[in-house]
């Protein structure tokens, strides 16, 4: 048996199957979000166990209706919330966990923080559409990423270069 | 493709991101009968000193095809009995080929594609059943 270790072949492929509408495909996919959910919920490898989904909820609640900084700011939308709760569980188990935060456009923003210039934060748009910006010592990385259900592999690259040691 | 082409008419989509060829088969497995090694080439096990039944198993195993855009997701399940099929446990043998590396919209391309992801599902297929599992479909 060969076990591919390398990181590059995590980023390649996502974990999203191909989407399938018959009864055995919803019965498929709903045994595999339960075990999925099992991974998620454990302290050292999901992103459920680190509170992030936890503080995701938390931060999108707060910031339901509009002017929620007092200088205008635009409501996060339960498509948003919906989206980045998405993204996350597309997000290889065992990834660092990021911080979570809203924009006063109503974006919800994922922060992986390692040090003042070598970090990441992704916005997720009510489109669909996730907005990086990076540090990565003196090289900087920013784009848009259309989020079809699978992590696109540029992000899931950014995390792994944030989290290098 | 009927209904791709007529997607392609309405959209006219320039490149494609992702592409996924995926078959589902479930085996009807004789009423009361769990001996999955008459069916799957690489069976469920037991911990060893653990002789206890199964009660449920769900299997997946992704595998990046070398040289090639390809992944094959393989996911091998069992579904309780459903009405009307009382007491019959069905195996499920999901096989999902698919590339998310995008390619320029061409047909000839997107052909060739899905021919070679077609090639890997039946060689996924055939090489998890056993001959016994093999004659159930025929």
């Amino acid at each position: 048996m060969i076990i591919e270790m390398a990181a590059s072949t995590f980023l390649t492929f996502g974990s999203v199957t191909t989407q399938g509408a018959s009864e055995a495909a919803q019965f498929v996919a709903a045994e595999a979000e339960r075990g999925r959910w099992h991974l998620q919920d454990s302290y050292a490898l999901g992103l459920g166990g680190k509170g992030v989904f936890s503080e995701l909820y938390s931060v999108a609640n707060s910031c339901l209706v509009g002017n929620w900084d007092g200088y205008g700011a635009a409501p996060v939308s339960a498509d948003v919330y919906a989206l980045a709760c998405q993204f996350l569980r597309a997000l290889p188990l065992g990834i660092a966990a990021p911080s979570v935060g809203a924009e006063p456009d109503g974006q919800l923003t994922l922060e992986w923080y390692r040090s003042p210039r070598r970090l990441l934060s992704v916005s997720i748009s009510p489109e669909g559409d996730l907005h990086y910006a990076a540090l990565l010592g003196p090289n900087r990385a920013y784009g848009t990423e259309a989020f079809f259900g699978d992590a696109p592999r540029t992000i899931l690259d950014l995390i792994h270069r944030v989290q290098a040691t | 493709m009927r209904l791709w082409g007529i997607h392609r008419e309405i959209a006219r989509p320039a490149e494609v991101q992702r592409l996924g060829l995926r078959f589902i088969n479930r085996l009807l497995l004789p009423p009361k009968y769990m001996d999955f090694e008459d069916y799957l080439k690489a069976p469920p096990k037991v911990p060893d000193g653990l002789d206890l039944p199964f009660h449920g198993f769900f299997h997946n195993e992704t595998l990046a095809v070398t040289g090639h855009p390809y992944a094959i997701n393989i996911i091998r399940t069992i579904q309780r009995p459903q009405p009307p099929e009382h007491g019959r446990i069905g195996i499920i043998l999901d096989n999902d080929v698919f590339t998310v590396e995008p390619f320029e919209f061409q047909q000839e391309i997107l052909e060739r594609r899905l021919a070679e992801m077609r090639w890997l599902k039946n060689k996924a297929f055939f090489g998890i059943i056993s001959e016994k599992a093999l004659a159930t479909f025929q």
